[in-house]
């Protein structure tokens, strides 16, 4: 038999259906205990601290509702999108979302309880993130959509000409798009981390620190990071400010399908890679 | 097998005066720490910058080393204010990071596995407790930040000349006053942090957090409030703007929405609020008993 034929019966062979049950139902469960949960306060915190400062803005600042204000609201809106969400508020929420999918369970001393239970560990991976994703999503991508209808409803007709006549409904596309991708992204990288370093927040920070040297870096370095797919998204560029405006590198921006198929490709890679090291995880409680 | 009588008998070896007992903690949390040769190294990177600048120092006193660099009558920059606030903030990033590593390994454990009682049921009161936690930071953030600049503070005074040190005395001065302040912010919010979230790993993203996420914010108030108020959430921010002042050197332009400085009480007083909002926090969390529910 020819190797394409054995691939195909292995995958007719195996049990997608039950897999994916169990996958469903370890997301569900950890859905309850992730987006639901009273501890999950901070997550909701750092998606909606700017949706409830652009509302008091438009509750507020009636006066300000001239076509320029609605050109620097859209900076500020592409600022507070760049600076804030992009480089800190998604950033950090994946890294204690995801991270704690498997270190919290190692906290808690519960993750033998889920080793135990006959599911395969690489559909208990592939349950957990998209438990992560999911919450991930939710939480950030209601946070821009509320983010981008507070900023531009207080312009009334100015505004709504803005978003259905102009490019306002291509920015929030964008915006949107931009999210789920950076949601994905930053989640499969600290799902990785949390499966191979005991304390994966250390770790982290260098990934940190690296997405944001990452427009000094030579173009060819740029191409390996997050942050520069994401920034080709932007549909406002923001420009650099202070030391970083000094020694920026401008890398030839990538096509949006590219960007969008290579950070998919991107984060498969990196859940294969956690599935694989899933299957010599150990845990030792004592010591972790 | 002989089998000997075994009865109480008291300690007779030397005894700790009592108001060095906190130094007990200090030294074995140092120890800890130390035993991690990762943490060892990572030490000696954050040494880096304060090497480049000694080599800095060096070759802009010494015409032997610009003629062998080949610089000609290239003007350096010279050893101003600016340099040394620009060190000392690099210093003060390097700290953070040594906090991040270190901070949560010291009291987050000990709440976590409710080990408090047992120290505080020795001959150690509360504040001995926090007294001999903070050492390790003070220390260990000490050799990163005010020590090696002082270093090279004394380096270019031997090398520039007496008279040049004390035209610029009042260097140490800021020096010494932004690092303690600085130290003084790290280690009690990073014990405070501790304290309140327990879990290391947790511990380390919020102490990194807390110093990364509110600047974020701060330039999101900035930008919608036409406003540069949101910087006092900014505690980089707020502790360069009191080298530069304090050195007599220019203010970096920071952020796309407001150059606008702030004035100089703010940061003071933002700084040393959080200090002691982060002791009161201390105090809160850190009892010898544990109420436990459920």
């Amino acid at each position: 038999m020819s190797l394409s034929a054995n691939a195909r019966a292995w995958i007719t062979e195996q049990p997608w259906r039950t897999w994916s049950s169990q996958a469903l139902t370890i997301a569900r469960i950890d859905l309850r205990r992730g987006l639901l949960s009273r501890r999950a306060w901070w997550v909701y915190l750092l998606a909606f601290a700017p949706v409830a400062l652009i509302a008091a803005h438009a509750v507020f600042d009636s006066s300000q509702r001239s076509a320029g204000y609605l050109e620097e609201d859209t900076k500020v809106l592409a600022g507070i999108f760049q600076i804030y969400y992009m480089r800190l508020g998604i950033f950090f929420a994946c890294m204690g979302i995801f991270t704690w999918l498997f270190r919290g369970e190692v906290a808690e001393k519960s993750l033998h309880y889920q080793f135990l239970v006959p599911v395969r560990r690489e559909v208990l991976v592939l349950g957990k993130f998209l438990a992560g994703a999911f919450t991930a999503f939710v939480l950030f991508e209601t946070a821009v959509l509320s983010s981008f209808v507070l900023m531009y409803l207080r312009f009334g007709p100015l505004g709504s000409a803005f978003v259905f006549s102009g490019p306002g409904l291509r920015h929030l596309w964008l915006y949107l798009l931009t999210t789920a991708l950076a949601c994905i992204g930053y989640g499969s990288v600290f799902l990785a981390l949390s499966l191979v370093f005991r304390n994966p927040v250390i770790p982290g920070l260098l990934v940190m620190a690296w997405e944001t040297i990452n427009p000094i870096m030579p173009a060819i370095l740029q191409k390996l990071s997050v942050a520069f797919y994401l920034r080709n998204l932007c549909p406002v560029q923001l420009p650099a400010e202070g030391l970083m405006a000094l020694f920026t590198v401008v890398a030839t921006p990538v096509p949006a399908v590219i960007a969008v198929i290579g950070l998919f490709c991107v984060t498969i890679a990196i859940i294969i890679f956690a599935c694989f090291r899933i299957r010599t995880f150990e845990i030792t409680y004592s010591t972790d | 097998m002989a089998v000997y009588k075994r009865a109480y008998r008291s300690y007779t070896g030397p005894i700790t005066a009592e108001r060095w007992r906190f130094l007990v903690l200090t030294r074995y949390s140092l120890s800890q720490l130390f035993s991690s040769r990762a943490f060892s190294w990572f030490m000696m990177v954050t040494l880096l910058p304060v090497i480049l600048s000694a080599a800095y120092v060096y070759v802009t006193n010494s015409v032997t080393a610009q003629l062998v660099l080949r610089m000609g009558n290239q003007s350096l920059l010279s050893v101003d204010g600016t340099f040394f606030s620009k060190i000392l903030i690099a210093q003060a990033w390097m700290a953070l990071f040594l906090t991040c590593w270190a901070g949560p390994l010291l009291v987050a454990s000990d709440l976590s596995n409710s080990a408090l009682p047992l120290y505080l049921s020795r001959p150690l009161n509360r504040a001995e407790y926090v007294t001999g936690k903070a050492a390790v930071l003070v220390l260990i953030l000490s050799c990163v930040t005010w020590i090696p600049v002082l270093l090279i503070f004394a380096l270019q005074s031997s090398l520039a000349g007496g008279s040049w040190a004390w035209q610029h005395l009042s260097f140490v001065a800021a020096i010494l006053a932004g690092s303690f302040v600085w130290i003084a912010v790290l280690t009690l919010m990073s014990l405070a942090t501790s304290a309140w979230v327990k879990w290391r790993i947790v511990a380390t993203a919020v102490t990194f957090g807390l110093f990364v996420l509110p600047p974020g914010f701060g330039e999101a108030i900035n930008g919608v409030m036409r406003t540069s108020w949101g910087r006092v959430l900014n505690l980089p921010y707020l502790l360069e703007m009191i080298l530069t002042h304090m050195l007599g050197a220019p203010m970096q332009s920071h952020g796309p929405f407001s150059d606008q400085p702030l004035p100089q009480f703010a940061a003071w007083v933002v700084l040393v609020g959080v200090c002691f909002a982060s002791l009161a926090l201390l105090n809160k969390r850190l009892r010898a008993c544990e109420v436990v529910r459920g």
